[in-house]
């Protein structure tokens, strides 16, 4: 076989690949952006929130072990049970699978790095700092109490006037966005920088799943984030969107809220089974069987799982009729579940399993996931649930739904993985007591959970009268949890032991695993980045490793001298183009330290510290874009094999435009879920909208204002335009002073229209939705006006000209985007009620 | 149901172990896409679709309302941390109303609106059907109908606030003449005091201005805050479930039921001279 | 292997054209029936007109599962179906579409049984 570069490689190659790719010391180590740190701490701060929640819940157990406790007071355990809930999902599950693709997919992937390294760093220094203040407000006795789901009108600022309910609307809601900038990054990993070779069809389980999951984060988490900045309008400035007396109507955040919280099970069991699907080959030393079937059903998991959030909402009085579409969602989504059990057991069938205790682990999760997904299918017929929902059989099948489908998952990576990122494997003997102390809890805590819920016990009570006779039930649950606790403590005693962090000497290919992360690695990641002709490379390639090692692939050096990996294209991984990826900063860690600091200063009503924090933030995220967009620098280079890459790339084929798209998929599916606010607060006032005594504007407003739109995008157009034929400063002419202005100008008649019209947003559930459409669009204005000066200092500094465009094509989108964003919007505010009315 | 999914569950088990320990030459069939369509396809298709369909079937038997039949008509409002209960007549006018406590005839459909007063809490009573959510800004019907005689534990299941695990309820299924005795009883006034003792703590139950929230039918007192209490003596419990009514666990909740139950709307009235709120209560546990 | 200068997102949206429409019909066809059976229950216009509605909706959603992967994955000569991962996306887009096709009748299921809105 001849390979793509010459061997010996040239003197002094591996030393710049090692300068180049080189952590920062010091305190400068805080600037780290390479994934194999980045990842492995936030995989740490998961598992830090996951030891504290799990202290929350042992002190809820503590409580509930004997009937009529007080050892903790009621206020203090609807804090307690809020927490742990909340925690366990966005602070602990959600981060977790997310840290693991970031740690994982690289390595897997034979990148050097993901295409935004400081992007995943920010996510994760935003969720350290938001998650560790979000925890800390227990001890202050702050923390939120109306539970996870944070039903209004409970959450209202009539029944919840303090600040608990704050810090859940603003904490959660910006780590849900450090969620959404982490999927976008594994979106554009996955897609972008796979090893050449790698073809849809050749990709690994795992990133198929973390590619649908992070589809899913981005068409989930919007409405959740809609439904927490709706319920802040109305405590904070009494829009009232859940206030029946005016026009709301609290089932519209059960909705949204559940339109997140259904796919948000998936998001999180599917990067768990894409990791089983990655470990029962190689314990079964086989390769997994029915692959292709397995992404189907990965697919359908992801797409389906869209069609269960009423199975949430069955006990709140809605026809028969519709209650029943949901539940056939469920039932179909049984199916996809059951692909991937069979696929896996087929697979143990056709190999020989070696019981260690990743094995173990998936034995475990097998057993628990399957009971779990059961008692899902009876909760998710309709008049089983009317008497099991809210009950303690809900909380056994939820726990044996997340514990199995993803505690269990998430072991068995860890015990399989760590050989990866340390100097050690763990300790096989200490792990078999972790997983017979842990799948004992389990099952003893969770499993006469089910009966305490079928004889009556609701959830979230504080204490229950004795002479119910739950308090058998109860004690053994309780002994249940804290076994668990004494095994996770023990996988924290062997980590301690065992985990040594490296890249370059990590202890190898201990369980002879064929998938790329199992490459010998150093900070570089793999000293050259091999063809794949293979779903199991390691196994089908012979002599994959050495020849790697040995640099006989492309890219064994660094040819412009910074940080790059090749971008292949998504379908057929063929290479394009070196991207030049940005190395260790500061600017994205104060940008996330201020945004936290901006939002926990909301929270606590600490508005000019929160502006200036806000400010600040914004300088610094400009300050790190001030430094992306390298453009053209170097000529094409070669990479071996007579392939030559260019080091630069616009358009749709450049990775910054892949990830806009995705991120105005995020705002299109916002936008989204607020039509679907107005119509079904419409519905709730049928024959009222608008409300008696309020007059729609005149439609010359809506027109001005349409005009002013799309004159905006014709203008962003016709600034694209010159700049591709050269004018530079014609198209920033066009683009500053026409495009932005027209935005800015149709947004105000816009707006104007409806005030004029003595439309207040404070009156009326009507008001509330018409002006928050406004709002979204003005979110964009707000950015554009900021980032369109943005680009006019860049073009000032050299920063930005004919060839080098991609930041201005980020710019175009979003005008484009905003524009059409705002006509729909228009259509809607003055269109649906002429037509209905 | 639960049979079937225990089968489903041994079934899969059975088979993982079997991959797992039988020797290579007899799993061998099991590992291969045909395991996949028969076990991961087409087994769960057909269970599921069978199950969906069941399970239609039922819940069209409880959700349908049998035609002409004669029901017994009541609005149940969730408040925080307690229930309102009103009886109405065919027409919808409130008969009398009462609190924490639902009485029903046995074998006759008994159809309740549930509504709320603040926040979202849920109605369910184990033994007599599913729950179903009592939402502000929404009336929701529930039927149900008890087929013995017998007091029922009901208890709020949707979280509601700091004391969710304090607001449950009795519901009373009581044979038909009994029904129609306690339905004449209870839609008429409160009992007059038998003796000087129980007048005095009328008397002071007045002058205190407990009438500003709570109703006894017959008195001056006709507050709508708080729950009526007409009949507080006869009822099953105090403080929606939590302990049963006397005259000392009455004394203890009007002095301070902040203590008992934290965040429930009554001030404490612990500033009353020794003996007043033991005379309250006594008069209060008198109303039968 | 050569580089593809001139590569933009066309191939990947056509893979996603041949495998997702399915699912996508799927969701648009979920959305139609629950969002019509909710205003028609809301106005009490159309009692009685929901199973109507629904097997209208239902039919339309498979026939255009069926019209979409015939012109994309079946037709001879489409643009949607060429590149080196063809074999695996066209067996990927037969999956999706029975898998979508199923759980359509499967969502319709219920309207059989209820006819109205109770």
């Amino acid at each position: 076989m001849s390979f793509p570069n010459p061997t010996p490689r040239p003197e002094g190659e591996l030393e710049q690949l090692k300068r180049i790719w080189r952590p920062p010391s010091g305190l400068g180590f805080l600037t780290v952006v390479n994934n194999t740190y980045i990842g492995l701490f936030y995989v740490g701060a998961a598992v830090m929130f996951f030891v504290l929640a799990g202290i929350l819940a042992l002190i809820m157990r503590t409580q509930l072990a004997v009937p009529d406790n007080d050892l903790v007071s009621d206020g203090l355990y609807n804090q307690l049970f809020t927490m742990h809930g909340t925690m366990m999902m966005f602070l602990f599950a959600v981060p977790a699978v997310e840290a693991m693709g970031v740690y994982l997919l690289p390595n897997m992937l034979a990148a050097r790095d993901l295409p935004f390294p400081r992007l995943s760093a920010f996510a994760f220094w935003a969720y350290l700092i938001g998650g560790s203040v979000f925890f800390l407000s227990i001890f202050w006795g702050l923390a939120p109490d109306g539970g996870w789901f944070m039903y209004p009108p409970l959450t209202s600022i009539e029944y919840s006037p303090a600040d608990n309910a704050d810090f859940w609307l603003l904490g959660i809601g910006f780590i849900e966005i450090s969620a959404i900038a982490g999927a976008i990054e594994i979106v554009c990993g996955v897609l972008l920088t796979r090893a050449p070779g790698m073809s849809l069809d050749k990709m690994p389980v795992y990133a198929w799943a973390m590619l649908v999951f992070a589809g899913m984060i981005i068409f989930a988490f919007p409405a959740v984030i809609l439904a927490t900045l709706l319920l802040e309008l109305e405590r904070a400035f009494g829009w009232p969107f859940f206030i029946p007396g005016q026009g709301g109507d609290p089932l519209l955040w059960q909705h949204l809220f559940w339109f997140f919280g259904h796919p948000e099970v998936y998001i999180i069991f599917l990067p768990a089974a894409g990791m089983v699907s990655m470990i029962v080959p190689t314990i079964a030393q086989k390769p997994l069987v029915g692959y292709r079937l397995v992404v189907l059903a990965v697919i359908g998991t992801g797409v389906l799982s869209f069609g269960l959030w009423v199975h949430h909402m069955f006990a709140t009085g809605l026809p028969q009729l519709s209650l029943s579409f949901f539940s056939a969602a469920s039932m179909a989504v049984a199916i996809p579940s059951g692909i991937q059990i069979f696929a896996w057991i087929a697979t143990i069938a056709s190999g020989k399993v070696r019981l260690t205790t990743p094995s173990l682990f998936i034995l475990g999760f097998l057993f628990i996931f399957t009971i779990g997904g059961l008692t899902g299918v009876m909760v998710a017929m309709v008049p089983f649930d009317w008497q099991a929902h809210d009950t303690y059989f809900i909380v056994a099948h939820l726990h044996y739904v997340l514990i199995g489908g993803m505690v269990f998952p998430l072991f068995a990576a860890f015990y399989y993985w760590v050989p990866v990122a340390s100097r050690r494997a763990l300790s096989e003997k200490v792990g078999r007591w972790v997983f017979g102390l842990m799948f004992v809890g389990v099952n003893v805590a969770f499993f006469p959970m089910h009966i305490t819920g079928l004889i009556g016990m609701p959830r979230r009570v504080s204490t229950y009268p004795a002479d119910l006779g739950w308090g058998d039930l109860n004690m053994v649950s309780t002994i249940g949890a804290y076994l668990i606790g004494a095994g996770v403590l023990l996988f924290l005693i062997d980590v301690a032991r065992n985990f040594r962090i490296t890249s370059a000497d990590n202890a190898g290919n201990v369980w002879n695993a064929p998938t790329l992360e199992w490459l010998p690695n150093d900070n570089y990641a793999t000293r050259s980045i091999p063809i794949v002709a293979s779903r199991d490379p390691l196994w089908d390639q012979p002599g994959l490793a050495e020849d790697v090692e040995a640099g006989r692939y492309y890219l064994p050096n660094a040819p412009t001298g910074y940080r790059e990996t090749i971008v292949t294209s998504p379908v057929t991984a063929e290479p394009r183009y070196i991207v030049q990826i940005p190395g260790p900063g500061w600017f994205h860690v104060l940008a996330a330290a201020f945004t936290a600091a901006c939002f926990l200063l909301l929270t606590v009503k600490l508005v000019t510290p929160a502006i200036i924090c806000g400010v600040l933030a914004v300088f610094f995220v400009l300050a790190w874009a001030w430094q992306l967009d390298p453009g053209p620098t170097h000529p094409p280079v070669d990479i071996g094999g007579g392939l030559k890459l260019p080091v630069y790339k616009t358009g749709s084929g450049s990775h910054s435009w892949w990830a806009t798209i995705c991120f105005l998929l995020v705002a299109g599916t916002t936008f989204l879920c607020m039509i679907f606010s107005y119509l079904f607060l419409w519905l709730s006032n049928v024959g009222d909208w608008p409300p008696a005594g309020t007059a729609l504007p005149a439609l010359s407003w809506a027109s001005g204002s349409a005009a002013l739109y799309l004159a905006s995008a014709l203008l962003a157009w016709g600034a694209s335009r010159t700049l591709a034929a050269g004018r530079l400063w014609t198209s920033q002419g066009l683009l500053l002073l026409g495009a932005l202005p027209a935005l800015c100008g149709a947004l105000g008649v816009d707006g104007w229209g409806f005030w004029q019209a003595g439309l207040r947003p404070q009156d009326h559930a009507y008001g509330a939705a018409v002006y928050t459409i406004l709002c979204l669009t003005g979110v964009f204005a707000f950015t554009l006006a900021i980032f369109t000066p943005f680009l006019t200092l860049r073009a000032a500094f050299g920063r930005l000209d004919t060839a080098r465009r991609a930041s201005f094509d980020v710019g175009l989108l979003l005008f484009y985007y905003t524009a059409g964003q705002a006509l729909v919007g228009l259509l809607l505010t003055h269109g649906f009620p002429r037509a209905v009315g | 149901m639960t049979v079937g999914g225990a089968l489903i569950l041994l079934l899969v088990l059975a088979l993982t172990a079997y991959a797992l320990l039988a020797a290579p030459e007899t799993r061998g069939w099991l590992g291969s896409r045909r395991t996949i369509l028969w076990g991961g396809i087409a087994f769960p298709t057909v269970t599921v679709t069978a199950l969906l369909i069941y399970g239609l079937l039922v819940a069209r038997g409880i959700v349908t309302p049998a035609v002409g039949e004669d029901v017994q008509r009541v609005e149940v409002v969730g408040e925080q941390f307690w229930w309102r209960v009103r009886y109405l007549d065919d027409d919808g006018r409130v008969l009398f109303e009462t609190a924490n406590e639902l009485h029903l005839p046995v074998g006759r459909t008994v159809e309740l609106a549930l509504t709320s007063a603040d926040v979202i809490h849920s109605f369910w009573v184990p033994a007599l059907a599913g729950k179903l959510d009592m939402i502000p800004g929404r009336t929701n019907i529930l039927r149900l109908r008890a087929e013995r005689a017998g007091v029922y534990r009901g208890q709020c299941t949707e979280f509601c606030g700091v004391q969710h695990a304090r607001m449950a309820f009795h519901a009373v299924a009581l044979e038909a003449e009994a029904y129609d005795a306690w339905l004449r009883e209870a839609s008429g006034p409160a009992v007059e005091p038998a003796t000087s003792g129980l007048r005095e703590g009328r008397e002071r139950f007045l002058q205190l201005g407990c009438g500003a929230c709570h109703a006894v039918r017959g008195t001056g007192a006709a507050g709508v805050l708080g729950p009526d209490l007409t009949r507080i003596g006869s009822r099953q419990s105090l403080g929606a479930g939590m302990m049963p009514v006397t005259a000392e666990n009455l004394a203890a909740w009007i002095a301070d039921s902040q203590h008992l139950k934290p965040g429930n709307l009554m001030p404490p009235f612990d500033m009353l001279p020794d003996g007043e709120a033991q005379a309250i209560a006594r008069y209060l546990e008198s109303l039968k | 292997m050569t580089a593809m200068q001139g590569e933009d997102a066309t191939p990947f949206l056509r893979w996603i054209g041949i495998v997702l429409p399915g699912f996508l019909i799927w969701g648009a066809h979920f959305g139609l029936v629950y969002g019509y059976v909710a205003v028609a229950c809301t106005l009490d216009a159309g009692v009685g007109g929901t199973q109507a509605a629904v097997a209208l909706a239902t039919l339309a959603a498979l026939l255009l599962i069926a019209g979409l992967f015939w012109g994309f994955v079946i037709r001879p000569g489409s643009r949607f179906n060429a590149g080196p991962a063809t074999r695996f996306s066209r067996r990927l887009a037969w999956a999706t579409a029975l898998l979508s096709g199923g759980s359509v009748l499967l969502t319709a299921l219920p309207a059989l049984i209820f006819p109205g809105c109770a």
